[in-house]
């Protein structure tokens, strides 16, 4: 599996570096678009020091980590996703059934998105820095890069099973934008919320806890929020798996 | 007498689909009641194919050759009936050890990277197939020239004809050396000298190394020239197996003769009708010889003996019983 | 009338794929919750009652308004166009005896139409916009559609980097967060510093910002003729570009498939 894997990588890089331009414009939008949440968090805090305790720095490390995890995941599996999307519905599923390899998986690491990569890094710098002046504990710390893995995992899984209900509803593109949504919803302080959504988004879709969690651990707040994340995120796993299982049922008997 | 590597006992195969209606009181109509009908798409078929054997599967399209192949590489489980390959393999079980010894190519379907040359997805293949760093170098050579596109390998798949394509793709399917092959439409919509490239390196690979072969074409050229036996299906049901001439033997039955001179007879003969000035009919029920000077002839043809003619009466007769 | 049939066709598609439509609205209501009760937190822990002249309750208002608004501009041909491009079908297109772009345009504007129908009943029953007398009805019913129109083309504009670029997703958030950030979607450009008061005559404001104030009846008639001629002016310049890049672009194009 890890060759396979290997081979998947190098073909990815060998795809971005036929198109270098693309890649470059995708890491400067990536960019871009991170410079947009700062701008828009600074316009935020021009007017009050602090927001339900956290100051700017806090935010900014929130947003960071926000921005850590969604890149973490576009990096790995966006341009998977992406693809497994095209092949479901275009029903060019076949060769997968036919290879002696696990297609879950397959398809899930089918490319990486080197583009992201460069913002992937970037960010981390930033969220680096940012760690620096927030002086967490080295076990915060530890947990920290702990909850942003957790994080990636459930990203990818929302999608996972985003992108598989394609399997019965086609034409539901706008799906596939959905966890994108949830995730940079999630990516601001679970207090501003109202009591009722802060619970459910918090415990019941944990995605405000999946951004939270490691920006509290970052300024030295642990949280055992982040047991229940990784009890959640490993449940839809197993969701995802199941749910790919019986989409390729289904493919298998509209063919 | 070894005993079939392909097995199908009364396999039948049926699907759901649903019919949409045009327009937009259709589609205000499809929202609330879809309406489902079920397409038997294989009806109790038995067939049985030796180690060795290049089988072909002739039908008009929607017959059920693609259903079928899909029945025995394991794409579709069959509803009821009994498919084995290898004696004991249940395709849709998907052992790995089962997927190793199968090769597939779909038509319609790719598994060629678009962006990348078809050696990196030949590697992904590799790596997937367990096979060996110097075999896979020496097959793929080896692949490569008779199919006559080994400069080709370098470049971006998106970048070939159709031809090299498909010579890639046959290629993928058999880079880790299968032992029974199946071919979906192999050579549709590529010229006649790749098709003839395509059937030669078939034939001669299937004669070295005793691959079984399973290909189904509505291009009764295909068949022609490769297969040894076939199986002709219609709306899901097998309604001929036996050899090509069998087939045309079987079913040209009008003992008329077409014949072609070089130039307008004088005399026309007792049993011969003129169609015009160069074009004969000579009824032949009763004839032991020509009536017509050998030397005048251009070509002799039996009305109903090309397969394709045959093929098109078939499939017009046996109208489905539902 | 063949355009004609292409805006009802896309109409057609955006009614049978309702659960898209149902979808985006409700990403949209995500989109405008967040950025509500991030301001309301803002108001709350400031202590103000006002920001740059706008109390909680217009901040409200005004981020309900410009979101929905949003909607009927649209990034789609963007998507469309690199479809063409990415499967090669742009010459089968270009072959046709119509001329791409002003399908495209009837395209974007059927698709809007559930949107557009929606925002012209909000403008026409709620809004001041249509009870200030004639000239002032008219000039707001003409800033409307020479934004809109403006629009189209910037996007049809950005549509045509897909000759260089392969994969244009990531174009997608980038354009939601400009429409975001340049078109006031998470904060009316008014409460910026008086520094970049320039920003609202860029093309996403005018779209968003702009339109969103003339709905609730706070731009004067001397506003709505500025910002109608900044749109020209935007109008113009994407013209431009648009010749300029689309021949280029052609020469690039591969033609894959042929």
């Amino acid at each position: 599996m890890f060759k396979i894997y290997r081979v998947l990588v190098t073909q990815s890089l060998a795809e971005t570096m036929t198109y270098r331009v693309t890649t470059v414009l995708t890491a400067l939008f990536g960019i871009l678009f991170y410079v947009i949440e700062l701008i828009t968090g600074g316009v935020y805090f021009s007017f009050t020091p602090t927001i339900y305790g956290w100051s700017f720095l806090d935010y900014l490390n929130l947003i960071t980590t926000a921005n850590l995890i969604s890149y973490g995941y576009q990096f790995l599996f966006v341009a998977a996703h992406e693809d497994l999307t095209d092949q479901i519905l275009s029903g060019n599923l076949d060769y997968s059934l036919l290879r002696p390899v696990n297609s879950y998986w397959f398809h899930a690491c089918y490319r990486v998105d080197f583009p992201s990569l460069v913002t992937l890094l970037l960010t981390g710098i930033i969220e680096g820095v940012i760690l620096a002046r927030l002086h967490p504990t080295p076990l915060n710390l530890l947990l920290y890069l702990v909850a942003v893995i957790v994080g990636i995992a459930f990203v990818f899984t929302l999608n996972q099973i985003m992108v598989t209900l394609a399997f019965w509803v086609d034409g539901l593109t706008a799906l596939n934008g959905l966890p994108e949504d949830l995730m940079s919803a999630s990516a601001r302080p679970a207090k501003i919320y109202p009591r009722v959504i802060q619970q459910l988004f918090l415990w019941v879709i944990p995605s405000l806890a999946i951004t939270n969690v490691p920006a509290q651990f970052g300024h030295n707040r642990p949280t055992w929020l982040l047991l229940w994340t990784t009890l959640v995120t490993g449940l839809l796993l197993v969701i995802s798996y199941v749910e790919w299982q019986r989409g390729l049922l289904k493919y298998v008997s509209a063919n | 007498m070894s005993s079939p590597i392909i097995s199908i006992d009364h396999a039948n195969f049926s699907y759901v689909t649903f019919t949409k209606q045009s327009g937009f009181s259709g589609a205000w109509h499809d929202l609330f009641h879809r309406q489902k009908s079920t397409v038997a798409a294989v009806q109790d078929i038995s067939l049985q194919v030796n180690r060795g054997e290049i089988l072909g599967l002739l039908g008009a399209n929607g017959a059920g050759k693609t259903t079928l192949i899909k029945l025995m590489t394991g794409i579709l489980p069959a509803n009821t009936g009994d498919v084995r390959l290898f004696t004991d393999q249940v395709p849709f079980r998907k052992q790995p050890a089962f997927l190793q010894r199968i090769g597939v190519m779909l038509s319609q379907k790719s598994q060629l990277a678009w962006d990348l040359p078809a050696l990196d997805t030949l590697v992904l293949l590799r790596e997937i197939y367990h096979i060996p760093h110097d075999q896979f170098n020496n097959w793929l050579a080896f692949l490569t020239k008779e199919l006559a596109v080994t400069p080709q390998l370098h470049v971006p798949v998106r970048k070939l004809s159709l031809g090299q394509r498909i010579k890639f793709e046959l290629i993928c399917a058999l880079i880790h050396r299968p032992e029974i092959l199946f071919l979906d439409e192999p050579t549709i919509g590529i010229d006649v000298s790749s098709q003839a490239n395509i059937y030669r390196f078939l034939k001669q690979l299937n004669h070295d190394t005793q691959m079984t072969i399973i290909l189904t074409s509505h291009n009764t050229k295909d068949i022609e020239a490769l297969a040894q036996r076939v199986a002709v299906v219609n709306h899901g049901k097998k309604i001929f197996e036996g050899t090509t001439t069998g087939l045309i033997s079987r079913y040209a039955t009008v003992p008329i003769l077409e014949i072609v001179t070089d130039g307008p007879l004088t005399h026309i003969p007792v049993h011969v009708r003129q169609v015009d000035p160069t074009h004969y009919e000579v009824d032949a029920t009763t004839l032991a010889t020509l009536p017509i000077d050998p030397r005048q002839i251009l070509s002799v043809n039996r009305r109903n003996s090309d397969l394709d003619a045959i093929l098109t009466q078939l499939f017009s007769e046996e109208a489905p019983k539902r | 009338m063949k355009y004609w049939v292409t805006c009802q066709n896309a109409l057609m598609t955006t009614l049978a794929y309702r659960g898209n439509l149902f979808l985006h609205l409700l990403t949209t209501a995500i989109n405008v919750l967040v950025t509500i009760f991030m301001w309301l937190a803002v108001y709350n822990f400031s202590g103000r009652s006002d920001i740059a002249g706008i109390r909680p309750n217009q901040m409200v208002l005004y981020l309900i308004v410009v979101n929905v608004l949003a909607l009927i501009f649209s990034a789609e041909p963007i998507f469309k166009f690199s479809g063409l491009v990415r499967s090669g079908n742009l010459s089968v297109v270009l072959m046709r005896p119509i001329n791409y772009f002003i399908q495209s345009f009837w395209d974007y504007l059927g698709r809007a139409i559930p949107y557009l129908f929606v925002y012209g009943l909000a403008t026409a029953i709620v809004s001041p916009v249509f009870h200030r007398g004639l000239l002032y009805g008219l000039s707001s019913f003409l800033l409307m559609v020479i934004t809109y129109g403006m629009f189209f083309l910037l996007v049809t504009a950005i549509s045509l980097c897909t000759f260089w670029l392969v994969q244009v997703w990531p174009l997608r958030p980038v354009l939601s967060a400009l429409f975001l950030l340049l078109g006031g979607q998470a904060f009316p450009l008014q409460v910026l510093p008086p520094a970049f008061s320039w920003l609202i005559y860029n093309p996403f404001s005018l779209a968003g910002n702009q339109l969103t104030l003339l709905l609730l009846g706070k731009l004067s008639l001397r506003q709505v003729a500025t910002a109608g001629s900044w749109a020209m002016l935007w109008t113009v310049v994407t013209l431009a570009l648009l010749k300029l890049t689309w021949h280029r672009g052609i020469r690039s194009y591969e033609g894959v498939g042929s």
